[in-house]
């Protein structure tokens, strides 16, 4: 009976582990590894040194999202990290599981608006090694066929309740947000901030 | 006899449990100023051209600060904060934790003997509103920070997204699961053998 019992425990601890392992590694898999092709395709992101800040991207300050929730709506690339990843409109639970989500709200805007764009994503599966970069690095956002180079200006870490991220802004801003600590067991306490200006918007190159 | 030397060292843990409320002195209050003097020393180093001058190796460091802080603590400063590169340490360019104005309002409850929570609100000009929560907790015959957050901002923007997966918890919690079946397993293999 008690062998029984334990190879029961044994099964259902084996499919925990099984199941949970096989979603971990399925939803890292909607990031692009192409290191050469990224950076190619972004001749200017190694350049350091703080760029003139773009003040208005448009004239166009108030559209009208029309996106549905879990769409695909562009892409970031993180060419120092050497990596791509697919954006999805929203950052509700399903959304972030496909990959980056793009945080829809009354204070955040499109890229190709005035304002404030936040990116999410899980640090275990799609924000892995974000914590290497560093203020200077670039990030490129591509949104209807417009590549925005964003230059981070500031990381810092925050609590998860902390409402004073999120908020409208007058000038083109790029946030990342993601869980904080990085190597943390559980749900992480924390939240890792990287905020970006515009530096650049140019149409997008294929990779 | 393994079994009635597991049962008294029980008993000896619970004895130990029930009495050392009891048996715990009153320490004062933590000399919240000479801690915060050493944390902003250690947060806030001297430097050159990024490079710590009086520490050449993370474990140094934290053994200094081990010193002030619990071990949690020490590993998210050093994780945050610093970087070990060629044989220096190196402070990563990030915006450093708040520090304690004493020259402002500041409020020190006494949680027990053994615990003290500070909490600070004030204006930066830089980030805004915030509150710095600091508890200190007596260990080994001293005052150390046992945790410190600062909330900064109160300003009413957008929840941050929970991008907190349990997937890594799960995947543990299963290999436990699986340790504990495959014991029962061998155990009654063992006990038929």
């Amino acid at each position: 009976m008690r062998k029984k019992l334990g190879f029961l425990i044994f099964l259902i601890g084996t499919s925990v582990v099984a199941w949970n392992g096989y979603t971990w590694w399925d939803q890292g898999q909607s990031v692009t590894h192409q290191a050469q092709e990224i950076k190619q395709a972004h001749p200017s992101w190694n350049e350091q040194q703080p760029l003139k800040t773009v003040q208005s991207v448009s004239s166009e300050t108030h559209a009208v999202n029309e996106h549905a929730t879990g769409e695909a709506v562009g892409s970031l690339d993180i060419p120092k990290l050497g990596k791509g990843y697919p954006v999805f409109w929203g950052s509700d639970e399903d959304t972030l599981t496909k990959g980056v989500g793009m945080y829809d709200s009354q204070w955040t805007v499109t890229p190709n608006q005035n304002g404030h764009v936040v990116l999410s994503g899980h640090r275990d599966t799609v924000f892995r090694n974000l914590d290497t970069l560093e203020p200077g690095d670039h990030l490129y956002v591509t949104y209807n066929n417009i590549s925005y180079d964003y230059q981070i200006r500031e990381t810092w870490i925050t609590d998860q309740h902390d409402r004073s991220v999120i908020v409208s802004k007058m000038k083109p801003t790029l946030t990342l947000t993601t869980c904080y600590p990085f190597n943390y067991i559980g749900s992480a306490p924390d939240r890792y901030i990287i905020q970006a200006d515009l530096v650049a918007a140019d149409p997008a190159s294929e990779i | 006899m393994l079994k009635k030397l597991t049962a008294a060292f029980a008993i000896l843990l619970m004895v130990a449990g029930i009495h050392s409320p009891a048996l715990a002195d009153n320490h004062g209050e933590p000399p919240i100023e000479e801690l915060e003097a050493q944390f902003e020393s250690f947060i806030f180093p001297e430097v050159e051209n990024g490079m710590l001058t009086d520490y050449d190796s993370l474990d140094r460091l934290e053994q200094d600060m081990n010193g002030i802080m619990t071990f949690p603590l020490t590993d998210h400063y050093l994780d945050t904060y610093f970087i070990e590169r060629d044989g220096d340490v190196v402070i990563r360019a990030t915006e450093g934790p708040m520090l304690v104005d004493f020259d402002q309002d500041f409020t020190l409850e006494k949680v027990n003997n053994d615990h003290y929570k500070l909490t600070q609100t004030g204006h930066n000009q830089l980030r805004g509103d915030y509150t710095i929560e600091i508890d200190y907790s007596y260990e080994a015959g001293k005052w150390v920070f046992v945790d410190r957050m600062d909330i900064v901002g109160t300003e009413s923007g957008g929840e941050l997204p929970d991008t907190a997966t349990s997937m890594p918890l799960m995947m543990l919690s299963g290999g436990l699961l699986m340790a504990f079946g495959a014991m029962m397993i061998f155990r009654r293999n063992r006990v038929n053998g």
